[in-house]
């Protein structure tokens, strides 16, 4: 009986080492399996997505590249189109800053000897019309052809006092500064007719229908940038007067807002103050009383801001809080 | 002659070679399996290879796309300037220098004449109302307004006229037309 059982062991024992190479070999066969199927295949997979994935990016590259050279013009003209950029919106701002506007007005004024009698804000009118306007010599012909395009312009009525050559000074620097400003229509008139001598006085009153463009170019589709051919606006834009003006460090915060003037720094602050010396009774001829101010921004009809000439800084509030402008 | 006798029972030699052949069945499974390994090798560095070189690629692509926005500011910029140019030009095109005007009446005023008050009738339309020391001067005064060929105005008419009693000073109310080409955007 032993010896039966032992001799079973053994010859299980030997088909076992018979059958190793085989088991070990099989072992090896179903690894090299499992390592292809589940290891190398997905890598090749990964490899031939990466693959498509490097030639769709070097084809973005490529696509890039060329987008690159289309610009690399403009990368050269960068400097130049900023610079310009800053001249042209001096010429012409993308909002309605009347404020800035009309201490632009104050300076010019200052500039050329004349004494500002009144402002007048005469309202806001969307697309300028191209037609002529009207045959009277109150209403304000707008100049033509500029209509067209979806522009804003604001209007004032300004009232200066001087000497002739002086407000002749006044039109032409108006005319040729920088921030574009329309004499839409105007009216000289003699502060007195004639003298007993028959000699024209030295002063003469001037009522000016001032036109201001605004327009926001920011929505403008791209289109294709041609400096060159405007290079003789920008010279003669770069050649007109301009002087900057920084409304921020206007004093602002009064105790009691209905109080009466004080004898502050207001003026010497914009600097207005030493032209309205001569005229510091003058009012406008609107026959308006002093201080009733109300904005109007209705084209058709205009209320005057009495400015004294050097109360610019009254006037600029009441016109800042009108239009709902925050002071810095 | 003498003969080889095989002395190893068949079973043996049958068993043996079955040892060989499943011998040479591990060295082929091993085969196998280097090469399967050797192949999981290449795949893997390839693999690394061109994640490698995507993520150099997605770089440079980052680094040109963002060099691009740039430029691309640059080109809203450069077409706002072209728009905002084009804008001015058409506003200075048309742009009213009535300043010319003005010089153009100082310049043709005579001492005759006073005049009390310049005003626009309409954008090419000035009437111009004063006093003059007589009609005959009234009357130089409007001939001396359109004459010569470089002249700004023409169409000079006497709208009013009102001499005063006892002959002398006549007050008067004259219009004239200007050339629009001298006065719009010409300067």
């Amino acid at each position: 009986m032993e010896t039966g059982l032992s001799s079973e062991v053994k010859i299980n024992t030997t088909i076992i080492k018979s059958y190793k190479s085989l088991i070990l070999g099989l072992l090896f066969l179903v690894v090299s399996s499992a390592v292809s199927y589940f290891i190398s295949y997905p890598l090749y997979n990964k490899y031939l997505a990466n693959k498509s994935e490097i030639e769709l990016k070097v084809e973005q590259i490529s696509v890039l590249d060329k987008k690159l050279a289309q610009l690399e013009k403009v990368k050269q003209l960068a400097d130049t189109i900023e610079k310009h950029n800053l001249l042209t919106e001096q010429a012409i701002a993308s909002k309605d800053d009347i404020p800035v506007v009309m201490t632009m007005i104050q300076l010019i004024a200052e500039n050329s000897g004349v004494a500002i009698e009144s402002f007048s804000y005469s309202g806001m009118s969307r697309t300028v019309s191209t037609t002529k306007a009207s045959s009277t010599s109150t209403s304000a012909p707008t100049p033509p052809g500029v209509g067209d395009s979806d522009n804003d312009a604001f209007k004032m009525n300004i009232s200066v006092k001087g000497k002739f050559d002086d407000v002749l000074k006044f039109i032409q620097n108006l005319e040729d500064y920088r921030r574009l400003i329309d004499v839409s229509s105007f009216s000289y008139s003699a502060e007195q007719r004639v003298t007993e001598d028959s000699r024209l006085t030295d002063g003469i009153s001037l009522r000016v229908l001032l036109t201001s463009f605004f327009k926001d170019f920011s929505t403008t589709a791209a289109s294709t940038i041609d400096i060159d051919k405007h290079l003789p606006l920008i010279q003669k834009l770069e050649s007109m007067n301009y002087e900057a003006v920084d409304l921020s460090d206007v004093t602002v915060g009064k105790d009691n807002p209905f109080s009466p003037f004080e004898d502050t720094d207001a003026e010497s602050e914009t600097g207005v103050e030493e032209e309205g010396a001569g005229a510091e009774t003058d009012t406008t001829d609107t026959g308006q009383e002093p201080g009733v101010n109300t904005l109007d921004t209705n084209d058709s009809s205009s209320t005057d801001v009495e400015a004294n000439p050097g109360d610019v800084n009254e006037v600029l509030q009441e016109v800042l809080q009108q239009e709902g402008v925050q002071q810095p | 002659m003498p003969q080889n006798i095989n002395l190893v029972p068949s079973e043996v030699v049958k068993e043996r070679a079955l040892h060989q052949a499943y011998n040479k069945f591990v060295i082929f499974s091993l085969v196998i399996l280097v090469a399967a390994f050797s192949v999981l090798g290449v795949f893997a560095y390839l693999v690394s290879s061109t994640q490698k070189q995507i993520s150099t690629l997605n770089n440079e692509i980052a680094a040109k796309e963002r060099e691009l926005e740039k430029l691309k500011n640059v080109e809203k910029s450069g077409a706002i300037l072209t728009s905002r140019l084009e804008f001015i030009q058409n506003l200075m095109n048309n742009k009213v220098y009535y300043s010319k005007v003005m010089e153009e009446i100082k310049s043709r005023t005579i001492p005759g004449i006073v005049v009390s008050s310049i005003s626009v009738s309409d954008i090419f339309e000035i009437s111009v109302s004063g006093t003059a020391a007589s009609t005959t001067a009234l009357q130089n005064y409007v001939t001396g307004l359109v004459a010569g060929p470089d002249n700004l105005f023409f169409d000079a008419k006497i709208f009013e006229v009102s001499v005063k009693e006892g002959g002398g000073t006549a007050s008067f109310r004259v219009t004239v037309q200007t050339k629009a080409e001298e006065i719009v955007g010409v300067k």
